[in-house]
């Protein structure tokens, strides 16, 4: 079977392929231009089409007797250009100095939008003076020597995806020698990764958990008022808590929410958990479980008021989110005949008194954004975030104004709160916190020498030049 | 005690642990080179979570507020009075409509006028119902939730249905006029520069975000009468420019840091779970007796 190169990252396809394996490019077969005639050129010519006979359609593969009559078939960009002659013509244009740009090809049909409409390619974004300008000076001194497969050698540099070798994973062929560099897997490009990971792995098992009574990590404005919100709850308040993670955060999430549940618990707060993503709800069960286990002490007898309803899991998205806010008992998906006479009581007082306060356990900031434009315009309630570190910032605003009524983020958040509690943490807890905290110093260590080294390494390059 | 109480049973949690590291190492071995353990893996992922998907679905919302009712009750749209008496039938027929849809995009595309044609027509009803809504209640929510509360936070008008409020602490509210100030200087500073903004090395070169424009000589031409005082106002208008592209990269390094730290946080749970979790599990000492046992 024929092999055919992708003119976007290089890569080996089928014959029959329409799409590139690796990089999904259209694989639109554009026939080879017709010898250039002398004569002066008509009115289609100058318009850059080849004649209505010669276009190829959209999405259809070109005439098998066009392939074997021409050779190897051109492919061409089928995003950027109407059929016309394509790269070809573009690289004839390019290598007669005396061809404009205008004779050539016609206009892209949209401009402005480079990088959207065209495939990237690093010569078109080279700035003056940066090194990818000099590969261009070296790859093309004279604009008659552009070599194609520099350009696709470059593509591939600056291409995204990783260069696994998929095509002979799954079996297929490929041409021998034809791109050396994919198929070597990651193992020679990411030894800076590897070094993180083995020195995080070095840090984790020799760390020392913290001095008794040393400074924990600092807590970020919001976790204050977050902590006092709930100390200040009255028993048996209900709590409305929208859990907006899923196992793929939990490692993050799990250590920053713990805390506030296990808070809430103490408090002898009801929380009615609800979840908008599927897989929310399992994070929430195996996690409340775990706050339940861990307040569990002999003589505290307040954990057997607590009432902790799952509430299901709500669809809609946003959309369904008003109604939460206008009669959240009816809206919730939940059965009443599957509680108690307690839980039924509770669910019952959501629709007259509304919840006391509103929490929202979210690995996104679009979840407390969507509940702080949905919800609480409608039920007025108080809203306090418990959120992962990268939302944090995005989520300041609304703390400045006043909507939310705190804001719990990131590792540091949930240490920081955990300090606070009435509960003394164990020594394997401790141990825990201590790993956790020797990691992130050393991770934060290793990319700040990282970026210190690199800039150093840009300057002395600069200076060299 | 409620029903979150308890978890898993142990030798289930063990099992979990274990088919985690299994499915982890996998994964993972795609960083050395692509193989078919890896794509099993992630396959498997895809699968269960859309399986698992499928069955809270099914289990949380179409049984019990759909099939559920209609099957206890099939004849209720006769004796329906309005709307809302049809509350299942209406989403049980848009539904079907869109499904029925869907499944016909599999085909070739129908004639010119056939039942699969007026179906296909049919089939945007409910599309366009799911995305009207979800605009109109965006948009709306967006202004009573997003835009005013901060506009009205950015010039202190009272907020009508805030339930809490900044917490200004003694003394804070001196303090306010400098923020305000420093607020609107980044902002205008990161508007000039989007908008207007050049390069630092002064080429003329545009943000890439910005639009096509002419840079300060649009709005400060340099010659003629006054060009002092325009020349004045360009410099300044160039230092605020310069002050909002550094907003921008502070702002950029601070969204970073935050997402490197929630990151770190990730890989280094995952480090917990290989390193001190899974070796204390049951089935794990178990395992690791009979391999050494095996060995000797």
């Amino acid at each position: 079977m024929q092999m055919f190169d992708c003119p976007h990252c290089g890569y080996s396809n089928t014959d029959l392929a329409r799409f590139c394996e690796q990089c999904g490019t259209v694989l639109t077969r554009i026939p080879p231009p017709e010898p250039v005639d002398p004569a002066p050129l008509g009115p289609d010519a100058a318009a850059g089409g080849q004649g209505p006979e010669t276009k190829p359609e959209a999405g259809e593969r070109a005439a098998p007797e066009e392939e074997q009559g021409s050779g190897e078939p051109v492919f061409g960009h089928s995003w950027s250009l109407p059929p016309s002659a394509g790269d070809e013509a573009g690289e004839d244009a390019e290598s007669d100095p005396s061809t404009t740009q205008n004779d050539a090809q016609p206009e892209p049909l949209l401009g402005e939008l480079p990088g959207l409409l065209e495939p990237a390619d690093p010569l078109e974004f080279a700035t003056a003076g940066s090194r990818i300008s000099e590969l261009r000076n070296e790859v093309q001194p004279p604009p008659e020597t552009v070599d194609e497969e520099e350009r696709r050698r470059l593509r591939e540099l600056f291409s995204a995806e990783f260069p696994l070798d998929a095509g002979v994973a799954a079996g297929t062929t490929r041409a021998a020698g034809a791109h050396p560099q994919v198929g070597r897997g990651m193992q020679r490009r990411f030894q800076l990764e590897w070094l993180l990971l083995l020195v995080l792995v070095v840090a984790y098992l020799r760390a020392t958990p913290a001095p008794p009574g040393g400074p924990g990590p600092h807590p970020l404005p919001g976790l204050p008022q977050a902590h006092r919100q709930i100390s200040t709850l009255p028993p048996d308040s209900l709590v409305l808590v929208n859990w907006a993670y899923d196992p793929a955060t939990a490692g993050e999430m799990d250590r920053v929410a713990q805390p506030v549940i296990e808070h809430l618990l103490l408090r002898g707060a009801n929380l009615i958990v609800v979840s908008q993503l599927p897989a929310g709800l399992a994070s929430a069960r195996r996690l409340i479980a775990k706050a339940e286990d861990a307040v569990r002490q002999p003589g505290r007898s307040q954990m057997e008021t607590n009432v902790v309803i799952e509430a299901g899991f709500l669809p809609g998205g946003a959309a369904s989110l008003p109604l939460l806010g206008v009669a959240p008992a009816q809206t919730l998906p939940l059965d009443p005949g599957w509680l108690d006479l307690k839980g039924r009581f509770t669910v019952a007082g959501l629709d007259k008194t509304g919840p006391v306060l509103n929490l929202i356990v979210a690995a996104r900031s679009e979840d407390v954004r969507h509940w702080l434009e949905q919800v609480q315009p409608l039920n007025a309630g108080a809203v306090v975030a418990v959120t992962s570190a990268a939302t944090d910032i995005p989520l300041r605003p609304f703390l400045q104004s006043g909507q939310l009524a705190g804001l719990v983020s990131g590792w540091d958040g949930g240490s920081a709160y955990r300090l606070r509690s009435e509960r003394a943490a164990g020594p394997e807890e401790k141990a825990v916190a201590g790993r956790l905290v020797s990691g992130q110093n050393w991770g934060f260590a290793i990319l700040l020498a990282a970026i210190l080294l690199g800039n150093l390494a840009g300057i002395a390059e600069r200076r060299q030049r | 005690m409620s029903s979150f109480s308890g978890g898993l049973p142990g030798s289930l949690h063990d099992a979990g642990l274990l088919l985690g590291l299994l499915i982890s190492l996998a994964i993972g071995s795609c960083l050395i080179r692509d193989n078919v353990l890896a794509r099993l893996a992630q396959y498997i992922l895809v699968g269960a979570g859309l399986g698992y998907m499928a069955v809270v679905v099914w289990s949380n919302v179409l049984w019990p507020q759909l099939f559920a009712p209609l099957l206890a009750d099939p004849a209720s749209w006769l004796a329906a009075t309005g709307p809302e008496d049809l509350q299942s039938h209406l989403p049980l027929l848009l539904g079907l409509v869109m499904w029925l849809g869907g499944l016909d995009l599999l085909f070739k595309p129908p004639g010119k006028w056939s039942g699969r044609r007026l179906l296909r027509l049919l089939a945007v009803i409910p599309a366009a119902i799911l995305a009207g809504a979800g605009l109109g209640v965006g948009l709306s929510g967006a202004l009573q939730g997003t835009f005013w509360p901060q506009l009205a936070a950015a010039v202190e008008l009272p907020q009508v249905n805030s339930p809490a409020t900044p917490d200004v602490s003694a003394g804070g509210g001196q303090l306010m006029w400098p923020l305000r100030l420093l607020t609107l200087v980044i902002t205008g500073g990161v508007l000039i520069h989007l908008r207007l903004g050049r390069s630092a090395g002064g080429d003329g070169e545009r943000p890439a975000s910005a639009p096509a424009s002419r840079g300060f000589a649009s709005i400060v031409p340099q010659a003629g009468p006054g060009s002092l005082s325009r020349a004045a106002f360009g410099k300044v208008l160039a230092v605020w420019e310069g002050i909002g592209r550094r907003a921008l990269w502070l702002a950029a390094g601070m969204i970073f840091a935050r997402l490197i730290a929630a990151r770190f946080t990730l890989i280094l749970a995952r480090l917990e779970y290989f390193l001190f979790e899974l070796p204390r599990s049951d089935l794990w000492q178990i395992l690791w007796a009979a391999a050494r046992g095996a060995g000797q």
